[in-house]
């Protein structure tokens, strides 16, 4: 090696920058994915205070707590915090975090944009909340923003819409930075079909931004136009039609709801083969069921628009076409199975976490096939079904899956192992509260009381009361999370290299923590 | 290697914008097709 080229060395082999401005100018992707997850877990804490808010509320019939305006921001925000400010940042940092390590890279392609990215979150997610200090309150249309409600909103509106322009372009340009680094940063012998699925599922999940996010920025910038500017994209009066913004809105939002779930099938792919000590039944058939759900995502849009009336060879297109999403889903909960069967299995958190996904993914699965059969929606549209159906492939699915994933690489990132018996707990008295929270609601929605409303009529009372106590406990048992985690990053028993013995991957060659700069020769793939 | 990572370099450019593109592509024909009704 010349001098020059070991100078150049030297001045690669740098450790981070000292205090604050580490933070604010880091390009290394560790560090940008360790601020994605925290980010993502306080807002995660904050909307789940707000979900504290309405559970109060609905503890009893009646107004007790808050006014329904208030109440109605609590709903909307809620969803946003959560979808926009938990879930998908909790992904993007682990795709930040895993995806370099698991291809063999140094880091990602494009390590500016990628600061970038996460930088514009805070400012996107404090607009949205400093609507909560304006005239006229937060946003209180629900997270679906559909006009003509929406354009009646107060002072807040151009700071909702421009806080989503905000969080789309965040999105958008972490997709480009996991796509490019895909493609073009593999190690060596690294072949598309020899990726961990957790780089798969991320790929797919990419594409999905890129086609979709410019959508809703679009639909947003039309509802902005059509406040401000006069135009009427969705107003019956000036020749447009409202619900055109629900196509489009949900010609975004199904995919999104994919975008919430393929990195979670992503992590349970990793973390069951692990802890049954067998390789991953099926790979290939996980890759293509993971491409054939992001393709028929697209063409099921209008299943969350059955009673706003359309022909029935709409309706019965929408309902087939949604029903058959239901068999590469199958596919893989087959394989996740399948990959347990006869397996070495112990149960350490990760693991329940994953098992825990398994099932009660697939209970919101079985009700969102239930929701899809157009004529009896028409009897669940917009009641409490919806929420249990929705919650249960979100919370108990995608939540679960990025808790799990926690558990699972926190030794990895920390160099310390996490305290088992408290994770245990953890996951046992989340696990039980939150099916007390969320399963009573199929009751509620089968017997019609309707989503987002503070009081209720007096035979919703007792599933109610249950679900409200379900949902305190399951709040109050997160902050045991994040008790576990802190206690994690201070210190703790050292972890190996390898860390759990039937791990898999380059991420695992690595040490625990790994160095600043991962690979920086790249390792040789086999 | 420098050599190599260099010539990555200029390919992750040239696939971040051909990716931005398509973005702003679905972006503008959202708006378009929604402005024909």
């Amino acid at each position: 090696m010349s001098t020059a080229t070991a100078a150049h060395d030297d001045h690669h082999d740098h450790g981070p920058a000292k205090g604050l401005m580490r933070w604010v100018t880091t390009t290394n992707h560790k560090d940008i994915g360790t601020m994605y997850l925290i980010f993502a877990l306080i807002m995660f804490l904050l909307g789940g205070a707000m979900a504290m808010v309405i559970r109060a509320e609905l503890f009893q019939p009646g107004l007790q707590l808050v006014d329904p305006q208030f109440f109605n921001s609590m709903t909307t925000v809620h969803a946003l915090l959560m979808i926009f400010g938990a879930v998908m940042p909790a992904f993007t940092g682990l795709a930040n975090l895993l995806i370099p390590m698991m291809v063999g890279a140094p880091d990602m392609a494009l390590p500016r944009m990628n600061n970038l990215s996460f930088w514009i979150l805070p400012f996107a997610f404090l607009m949205l909340l400093s609507t909560f200090f304006m005239q006229g309150g937060g946003p209180a249309g629900g997270w679906t923003l559909y006009p003509p409600l929406v354009l009646q909103y107060g002072d807040g509106f151009p700071f909702l819409i421009f806080s989503i322009h905000l969080m789309g372009l965040s999105s958008i340009m972490g997709s480009i930075n996991v796509i490019v680094t895909v493609f073009n940063m593999r190690a060596p012998g690294m072949t598309l079909m020899k990726m961990p699925l957790f780089v798969w599922t991320w790929l797919i999940t990419a594409y999905l931004l890129i086609a979709t996010m410019p959508v809703l920025a679009g639909a947003v910038t039309m509802l902005l136009t059509d406040k401000f500017a006069g135009t009427s994209f969705f107003s019956a009066a000036g020749g447009g039609d409202p619900v055109m913004f629900q196509h489009i809105f949900w010609f975004f939002a199904h995919p999104e709801v994919y975008i919430l779930i393929l990195p979670a099938f992503g992590i349970v792919s990793a973390i069951i083969p692990t802890f049954a000590r067998k390789p991953l039944f099926g790979y290939s058939s996980m890759v293509y069921a993971t491409a054939s759900i992001a393709f028929l995502s697209f063409i099921v849009w209008a299943h969350h628009m059955f009673t706003t009336g359309m022909p029935v060879a709409g309706e019965l297109f929408f309902m087939y076409a949604t029903m058959m999403i239901a068999v590469p889903t199958g596919v893989k909960v087959f394989n996740w199975v399948s990959t347990m069967w006869k397996g070495s299995m112990t149960f350490e958190t990760p693991m329940l976490f994953a098992v825990g996904f398994v099932i009660m993914f697939t209970i919101g699965g079985f009700s969102g096939l239930m929701l899809a059969i157009a004529p009896v929606d028409f009897q669940y549209h917009d009641t409490y079904f919806v929420v249990a159906h929705f919650h249960y492939v979100l919370v108990t699915g995608a939540i679960y899956a990025i808790m799990g994933g926690a558990y699972y690489w926190l030794p990895k990132w920390t160099g310390n192992m996490y305290n088992e018996k408290l994770g245990k707990f953890h996951f046992w008295i989340s696990t039980i509260s939150v099916n007390v929270l969320f399963f009573p609601q199929h009751f509620l929605g089968l017997a019609g009381m309707p989503r987002r409303i503070p009081d209720y009529a007096v035979q919703f009372a007792d599933w109610n009361l249950i679900s409200s106590l379900g949902g305190f406990v399951f709040g109050l048992s997160q902050l045991l999370f994040v008790y576990i985690v802190i206690k994690t990053i201070r210190g703790g028993e050292k972890a190996t290299d390898r860390v759990w013995e039937g791990a898999h991957g380059l991420e695992w060659t690595l040490p625990s923590p790994p160095p600043y700069h991962s690979f920086s020769e790249a390792p040789e793939v086999k | 290697m420098e050599k190599n990572l260099e010539k990555k370099k200029k390919t992750n450019v040239i696939l971040a914008v051909v990716l931005g593109l398509v973005a702003l592509a679905f972006y503008v024909s959202g708006i378009y097709l929604s402005s024909r009704g």
